[in-house]
């Protein structure tokens, strides 16, 4: 390795420890408050007109993934494009990092989805409890990479989907607001943790 | 239209961090989120108190560090850490770093890019 090579491979080193040390600020308020909305939006529609918005069954399923698809594009075009100005130079670091955080509760959150959904529709009551039980482990794992505050909503999605398995096992069904409240606050909280984060961070 | 900026005038390398002293004390302090104490920050960078004070002050001047002076416990402490500005200058500063070493290793003569044995 040449003295230039191993410059390089320290500037990455180094990078990278600062990477891993820095807030992530990638998340908008606006766009996470956005997907709380949503949630409401989606669990009034199922309680209003459930036939037409699969307030149960498969129905429920899909409807709900297809809200945390919408969510998860609003959320990561506005993170992108926010990383990239506010990173600067670590922005790729940052997303990769932030990636790496997330993919691994994305792709169990699938699984089980898939699983249950194809092989075990009589057990789709439990999938609202475990979705906000895995929101909940990544707002426990991002507490150093997130405001320390979020600490308090990754608490929220814990309990909710403690709650929210109690309520659904005894129904033995999932209701729209097992996910509507859930998520809309959670997602609001968030928002609020954020948005008070960059504002205390804009201060000198 | 304004004209390109030349391909070697990094203009990124801020004057602030490219000082010996300084680069030690904001690289210590971008891996230490929670930021460092004056006395931690004095031994890892090998600096005098008085040193260490003159080059805070820059940096804090320039709103790259902030500086919070409160107790632990009964113990007066002085608290240094990097701001967001600071945080996102210095991260600009070294891909801009990169960028010369980057372009200095394509230049370079292989003869005189190996270590010497």
């Amino acid at each position: 390795m040449t003295d230039l090579d191993q410059a390089l491979a320290q500037l990455a080193f180094i990078q990278g420890r600062v990477a891993a040390s820095t807030r992530f600020r990638g998340l908008a308020p606006s766009a996470v408050a956005l997907t709380g909305v949503l949630a409401l939006v989606l669990a009034t529609a199922q309680s209003v007109a459930p036939d037409s918005w699969g307030a149960s069954g498969l129905g429920f399923v899909w409807a709900w993934v297809g809200l945390a698809a919408v969510a998860s594009g609003v959320i990561a075009v506005e993170a992108l494009d926010r990383a990239r100005r506010l990173h600067g130079g670590l922005a790729d670091l940052m997303i990769a990092g932030t990636l790496r955080l997330l993919l691994p509760f994305g792709a169990a959150g699938a699984v089980i989805t898939l699983v249950i959904a194809r092989a075990a529709p009589d057990a789709i009551w439990i999938l609202p409890g475990l979705w906000q039980l895995l929101v909940a482990l990544i707002g426990f794992t991002a507490v150093s990479t997130l405001p320390p505050a979020i600490l308090w909503a990754a608490a929220w999605y814990f309990g909710c989907g403690t709650v929210t398995l109690l309520l659904a096992a005894q129904a033995g069904a999932p209701g729209p607001w097992l996910m509507g409240l859930p998520f809309g606050i959670g997602q609001l909280l968030v928002a609020f943790i954020l948005h008070h984060a960059a504002r205390a961070d804009a201060q000198p | 239209m304004p004209s390109p900026e030349p391909p070697y005038a990094y203009a990124g390398l801020d004057r602030v961090f490219h000082e010996r002293a300084r680069l030690g004390i904001v690289s210590s302090l971008a891996v230490h989120a929670e930021g460092l104490g004056f006395s931690e920050l004095k031994t890892l960078c090998g600096l005098t108190d008085g040193n260490l004070n003159r080059h805070l002050a820059v940096l804090e001047e320039a709103g790259f560090v902030a500086i919070d002076k409160g107790y632990e416990g009964k113990r007066p402490l002085t608290r240094c850490r990097l701001t967001e500005q600071g945080r996102a200058r210095f991260a600009e500063y070294l891909a801009v770093l990169e960028e010369v070493v980057r372009k200095a290793a394509g230049t370079a003569q292989p003869n005189l890019r190996e270590t010497p044995a």
